[in-house]
């Protein structure tokens, strides 16, 4: 699976980096970027699932 | 009795709804039915005093989710559907159309109500708690040229904020001193009320209100100090109160709250909180807490949802608390749990660009702390607070 940050719905709230923060990171931008590219699998997979959920503004896209 | 559900859940707002579908997520078989007062598909709350109050806000984007969107998580919505009663030895809720619903698992997501003024008539002031409250006050700002806001906590300081934008004349009274002082003291608070100065927002901190009323189309707000303001328009924000008078009389132990354990658990067989409405004891700061942010009801609600699911291996809740606040462009941050009367150490301050991050501890422990315009640096500060950190292995992290 994929992780995408749509940067037009991302404010910066960071509940991402909270949920998985090998995953995410606060860029000087104040908005959320990825860590890394590529595709994820296992636990990381699962921590990104759980970010997406829990991302305020709905943000966070997971295409399987 | 006419109806039943597997998990029922009381309250259709975020709480509810994100616990509904977490327990999807969980590959929970059963059926969910959510019972909700009010008339409106679950919606975001937060954008209320922000958004859809901005002179461009748009209220048709307040919406979470879809009929659609529900129907294919299997989840039932039933709106308009109050839940007046709760019988726990059978299992049974009572709606106000007298019918019984009987349930497994009860999950009480009943959110909480603003808190109002005693003795000031509901046609003098604006209260922000639902969607047709942030209508009604919509409507009043579009025509208002004084406003008075009594209360600069988040909703009054939110509204203030809004206002401002639309050049409405403002004067915010708040007895506790400075903006979000209750919280996070008058340090930080004397910085945040200086940016509602520079706003064009008239603070009169530590005034109480004595009265509240309309004289035709003017509204009068006597204060403490005998001094009388006019306004066209009076918006209160004295903070929220837990919906649990329903429970009155059943077996549910509400204080200021349901009273749950760790695992959000009430102490009646299969019943759960989430949300505003949950009281339970935070392991990771050893403090039994009820708290009325997002992050807590979308956080706890995967907990309640787990736990539902999982039962011979349930989760503790334990969380940072964070919560977030925009206002005159700026973002605010609040992790942990900051008091007023906590150490407060200032490590970072540039007044030039708006910028401050303060810590808060007690006996040497961070307990929270506070960022203007530093997203990544609350981020970090909410790690060390997930860490329990000490105040100076914070400070060495973050200088």
């Amino acid at each position: 699976m994929k992780v995408i940050i749509d940067p037009d719905k991302c404010c910066g709230y960071g509940e991402c980096v909270a949920t998985a923060p090998g995953l995410f990171e606060i860029g000087d931008d104040n908005r959320a970027h990825l860590l890394r590219d590529g595709e994820l699998s296992g636990p990381d997979a699962e921590l990104a699932r759980d970010a997406s959920y829990s991302c305020p503004v709905e943000a966070i896209d997971i295409a399987e | 009795m006419t109806g039943r559900a597997d998990v029922l859940v009381v309250g259709g707002s975020v709480a509810g709804l994100r616990t509904a579908e977490a327990l999807r997520r969980f590959s929970y078989p059963g059926t969910v039915t959510i019972h909700e007062a009010g008339d409106e598909l679950p919606y975001d709350r937060t954008t209320l005093s922000k958004k859809v109050l901005a002179p461009d806000g748009h209220l048709a984007s307040v919406g979470l989710r879809s009929r659609e969107d529900l129907d294919a998580l299997g989840i039932e919505l039933r709106l308009r559907s109050r839940v007046e009663s709760l019988d726990a030895a059978r299992r049974t809720v009572r709606l106000d159309d007298g019918r019984e619903v009987g349930y497994s698992t009860l999950v009480v997501a009943t959110g909480s109500s603003a808190r109002e003024l005693p003795g000031v008539p509901r046609t003098a002031v604006h209260y922000l708690r639902t969607l047709a409250d942030a209508h009604r006050l919509r409507a009043a700002m579009e025509s208002a040229r004084r406003a008075v806001v009594v209360g600069a906590g988040f909703i009054g300081s939110e509204v203030a904020a809004a206002m401002s934008a639309r050049g409405i004349e403002i004067t915010a009274v708040e007895p506790a001193g400075q903006p979000l002082a209750r919280v996070l003291g008058n340090i930080v608070g004397a910085r945040l009320g200086r940016l509602h100065e520079a706003g064009g927002v008239r603070l009169l901190p530590g005034r109480a209100v004595t009265a509240i009323r309309a004289v035709g189309a003017e509204k009068q707000v006597g204060l403490d100090d005998g001094t009388t303001l006019r306004a066209d328009l009076v918006v209160v924000g004295v903070g929220a109160r837990p919906n649990t008078g329903w429970l009155d009389g059943s077996a549910v132990e509400v204080a200021d709250g349901v009273v749950c354990d760790e695992c959000c658990r009430a102490g009646t067989p299969g019943v759960f909180a989430v949300g505003d409405v949950a009281r339970w004891p935070n392991a990771l700061f050893e403090e039994s807490m009820r708290v009325e942010h997002w992050t807590n009801a979308v956080e706890q609600a995967a907990v309640v949802a787990w736990n539902i699911v999982n039962p011979d291996r349930p989760r503790r809740y334990a969380p940072v608390p964070y919560v977030w606040s925009d206002q005159y462009g700026y973002r605010l941050q609040i992790v942990g749990r900051p008091r007023a009367d906590d150490e407060v150490r200032i490590v970072q301050d540039d007044p030039a660009n708006a910028v401050l991050v303060a810590l808060y501890a007690r006996e040497g422990r961070l307990s929270g702390a506070f960022a203007l315009n530093a997203p990544a640096r609350a981020m970090a500060l909410r790690r060390s607070l997930a860490a329990r950190a000490s105040l100076e292995h914070a400070v060495e992290v973050g200088a």
